[in-house]
This record gives structure tokens, sequence and C-alpha cells, in this order.
């Protein structure tokens, strides 16, 4: 079951890392949203850079992010979270696509015949989409907390909280890559 | 709609053995069923030993299945293509690595085994194909058309390749066919299926032998009267007549075609023209399965497949 497992999907990887226009979109949209979205969606934006006399007007954009965003330091440290689920969300909804054209080029008859159980079919675009996925959060996270006012961490965020954080990613991406691989498995038929 | 319907036959160990019919008989669906890919639901099959239905897994382990379809992966080398296959049927890496070097060589793509597959010809494909089936050394080999879409040079060399393994390495070998000149220079015995029924089998020889000898057309200036003559000739069959033509169905025509030059010419006679026809096995697939047209009905998938496939042996 290993065996078999592993083998398909360092295929599936092997065959996306030699496509570079899809390892670069895979991280450059992401990027595009936080550097974009994290702008143009900003709500603190919408206080106006003036000086009235009386006013502090960082005080408003503090409680604007306190009542909206849950308490978020800035609007990058809240959207961040999201943009990280979307790219688990979106990634695995193309988990089951290589499935369709392996039925297409009649491969998956091959893997069908071969003495291997066939979950591990299933199993390896699974696996390979969560690799995909958990590789591009990784990025995004890390780029995220480099940007100039970027995602800013809780104050004693540690490594616990950490493992927390990409466990709850992982369960995203695999549970996400399972549902759509079982509907593409349909589709092809 | 039947997919294939009461069937039964036999392949013997080292046997290279053709499965013939026209399109839409059965061949694919009975190779679907001996692959495991299909589900037998009544009656039985045994392959090496193992139930087909009982014991899939055995099954899997000893056989080894070039498909019609170009099944190797473009973005793969041949090399990783190959590699792919062994672990799939758990062949050490060590072996493996071996046994594709030795493979590799066999169908000359030692010089291309690092390239990716996308690279390749379609000859060079469905040869890195019938060696990524060979891997696990497999005690029969199931190959679908194998030369498919294959220019005549590349077929020769499949051919080669083909008639190697079956006699070198002794394995068994299932084909299918709709190239009958092929059927009849490799395997050592053919089953003709139709209509979901084996209609005949044999080796191509006593096959073509059925059909009762080579037809011999004779033209001879001013006929004559050798209508006795050729009566006379042992197994003649269908002897006719047509003003100076006459027409005989003879076995074993090439020897006796001496002696009926001589007995012209004793007679004093000329032969303005001969005509000599060996029974072939497309006579036999005609007279078996008859000449109507088959319209099987073939789902969207398998036009795209034929689509991809014609895309992808260019």
């Amino acid at each position: 079951m290993l065996a078999g497992t592993m083998a398909l999907t360092v295929r599936e990887l092997k065959k996306w890392i030699r496509t570079p226009p899809l390892v670069f979109t895979a991280l450059f949209q992401p990027l595009v949203w936080l550097a974009l979205f994290g702008n143009a969606f900003n709500p603190t934006n919408l206080v106006p850079n003036i000086s009235i006399p009386g006013v502090n007007l960082d005080t408003i954009r503090q409680s604007i992010l306190t009542q909206t965003f849950g308490g978020a330091p800035n609007y990058i440290t809240y959207l961040t979270g999201g943009i990280l689920c979307l790219i688990l969300i979106f990634n695995a909804a193309f988990s089951g696509m290589s499935i369709v054209f392996d039925r297409r080029f009649s491969i998956l008859n091959a893997l069908l015949a071969a003495p291997i159980p066939r979950t591990s079919i299933f199993l390896s675009r699974v696996l390979s989409s969560v690799v995909k996925g958990m590789i591009q959060a990784i990025v995004i996270f890390g780029l995220a907390l480099v940007i100039p006012n970027g995602l800013r961490l809780a104050p004693g965020f540690n490594g616990l909280d950490l493992l927390g954080v990409f466990s709850v990613m992982f369960l995203l991406a695999f549970g996400f890559a399972s549902m759509f691989t079982a509907i593409s498995i349909r589709i092809a038929k | 709609m039947k997919a294939v319907n009461d069937i039964s036959f036999s392949v013997n160990e080292g046997e290279l053995f053709g499965f013939l019919g026209p399109n839409g008989a059965g061949k694919t669906t009975t190779i679907k069923m001996l692959t495991t890919l299909a589900s037998i639901t009544q009656g039985r099959a045994t392959i090496a030993g193992h139930d087909v239905s009982k014991n899939p897994d055995a099954v899997r382990k000893s056989i080894g299945i070039v498909q019609q379809d170009l099944t190797v992966d473009d973005e793969l080398t041949g090399t990783e293509n190959i590699m792919l296959a062994a672990s799939l049927y758990h062949v050490p890496r060590a072996a493996a690595k071996k046994r594709a070097e030795e493979l590799l060589g066999l169908v000359e793509l030692k010089d291309a085994a690092s390239r990716l597959v996308r690279t390749y010809s379609g000859g060079m494909r469905k040869r890195l194909q019938l060696i990524v089936g060979l891997i696990h050394q497999p005690r029969l080999l199931f190959l679908d058309e194998p030369t498919l879409g294959l220019d005549i040079q590349t077929r020769t060399v499949m051919w080669d390749h083909i008639k190697a393994l079956n006699k070198e390495q002794k394995m068994t070998i299932f084909m299918t066919t709709h190239y009958l000149e092929e059927a009849d220079s490799l395997c050592d015995r053919i089953a003709i299926i139709d209509h979901g029924k084996i209609e005949v089998s044999g080796s191509p020889q006593e096959l073509k032998a059925k059909l009762g000898g080579e037809v011999l057309e004779l033209d001879v200036a001013d006929g004559g009267n050798l209508l006795g003559f050729f009566s006379s000739l042992p197994g003649v069959k269908d002897l006719k007549q047509k003003g100076t033509t006459y027409r005989i169905k003879l076995p074993g025509a090439e020897t006796a075609l001496p002696g009926i030059f001589e007995e012209v010419s004793r007679r004093g006679l000329k032969i303005g023209r001969i005509s000599f026809d060996k029974p072939s096995l497309d006579q036999v697939f005609l007279e078996v399965t008859g000449r109507s047209l088959r319209d099987a009905e073939a789902g969207s998938e398998d036009s795209m497949k034929a689509r991809f496939t014609g895309m992808r042996s260019r």
C-alpha cells in the first residue's frame, strides 16, 4: 500500500515541478491576493490621513479593526488566515484532475491492473495535492510575515501554536482534496 | 447489448496466442476480464493457476499488460516510467535498475532513456510501453494491438521484439491484432472470436489449410481439353473452365505445378498466363466472420481516446 502510494505521489509531484508555469501561478496568485487585496480592501484606509485637532484618527483605525476584525493588529493579519484557507481549497479543487486525464489516456487502466491496492491510486492524488497546497501555504505564510505592515503574530505565539496552525491547514487540505478527488472519479465516468 | 457471451479457450505455457475478431466482437472485453479490469459475471478464468475473480491480486502480479493506447507518461523520462512500473509491481529497486538497463537495450532505447517521453516518436513510445509491461517478468503478457498506427519499419522491429520475447525469454504472449499478416507470421495459434463466440481456433497453417488449398488460374492458348487431367490431380477441388481459362483449387499446388507444366507441354499446348493465390488468413477471417461491417456502439470516451491516441502517436 505504502510503496504504491509513494511511487504515485512522487509521480504527481514530479510532473508538477516539471511544469514551471503551474508552480509559478500556484505561488503568484495568492501573493497577488495578499498584496493587492491586502491594500485595496483595507478598511482602515477609509480613514483619511489628515489631522483633526482633538481627534485621534489612529484610535478610530484601531477600533475599526477591533470591531470588525476580531481585534487583529492590522488588516493583513486578518486577511492572511483567509488567504491560506483559500489557497488550500483552490488547490484541492484540482486534485482530481490528474485522474480524469489518466483515464482519458488509459493510464488509469494500467494502474488498476497493477497489483497495488486501488486506494493507493486515490490516496496518491490526495497526498500530492496536500503537499502542493502546504508548500504554497508555507511560502505565503512566510511572505506575509516579511512584507511591511504584514502578518503580526500574537504575543506569546510559540512553536506549539505554529504546529496547531499547520495541523489545521493540513486537515483542511486533506479533507477538501479527498472530497474533490472523489468527485472527479465520478466526473470521469 | 451483450459484452461477450460464451467463450472457452486455453493458452499453453510458452505459446504466442493470437486473439482475433472484428471490431465489437468482444476482444477488448475479454482482455478486460482476463486482466481483472472487468468482472466475470458467469464462468471462470484461470491465469497461471490463479482464479481471476477470486484472486485478482495474484493474477495481476503474474501478468503484464501492453494496452492499445499509449499509456507511458509524457512528463516522465523513459527510465522513470519503467521505475514507476517497478514500484507498482513490487520489484526491488536494484533488481529493477538492472532489468531496466537490459530491457532498454533490448528495444534500443538506451540513448533516449533519460529524455522525457514527450520528446519520443510514436514508435519509441510503443517500444517503451512494451518493456514497461515486462519489468516484473510476468508469466503471461497481454499485447492489445501492439503495432496499431505504427509505420512498417517500426512494425517489423516490434515483431522482432515480440518474437524474441516469446522464443528467447520463453514468455507466454496473448495478443490481439487487426493485421492478419501479423498474426500469421507471429502466432503459434490463433482464435477468431465473433458475436461473443470462438468461431475457429488453431495454428494459422491449419486454418489456411481448411480453406482447401491454393487457387490456381491458367490461361491455356486455344484451350485444349485439360479438364480430365486436372480432375485426376490429388485433392483437387472446384474445377472450372471458362473459355480458355481453367480455375482450380489445389492443396499443395507448389509441388504440383511442375507436373502441370510438363503435361501441358507434352500435349503441345502453351500457357499464356498463370496466377497463383495462396490462401491467406484474411480469407479465413472473412469466411468465418462474414463481410458485413460492425457498427459497434462506441462511447464518447472511445472516440476521445481514439483522438488522443492519434495525437500522441505522431
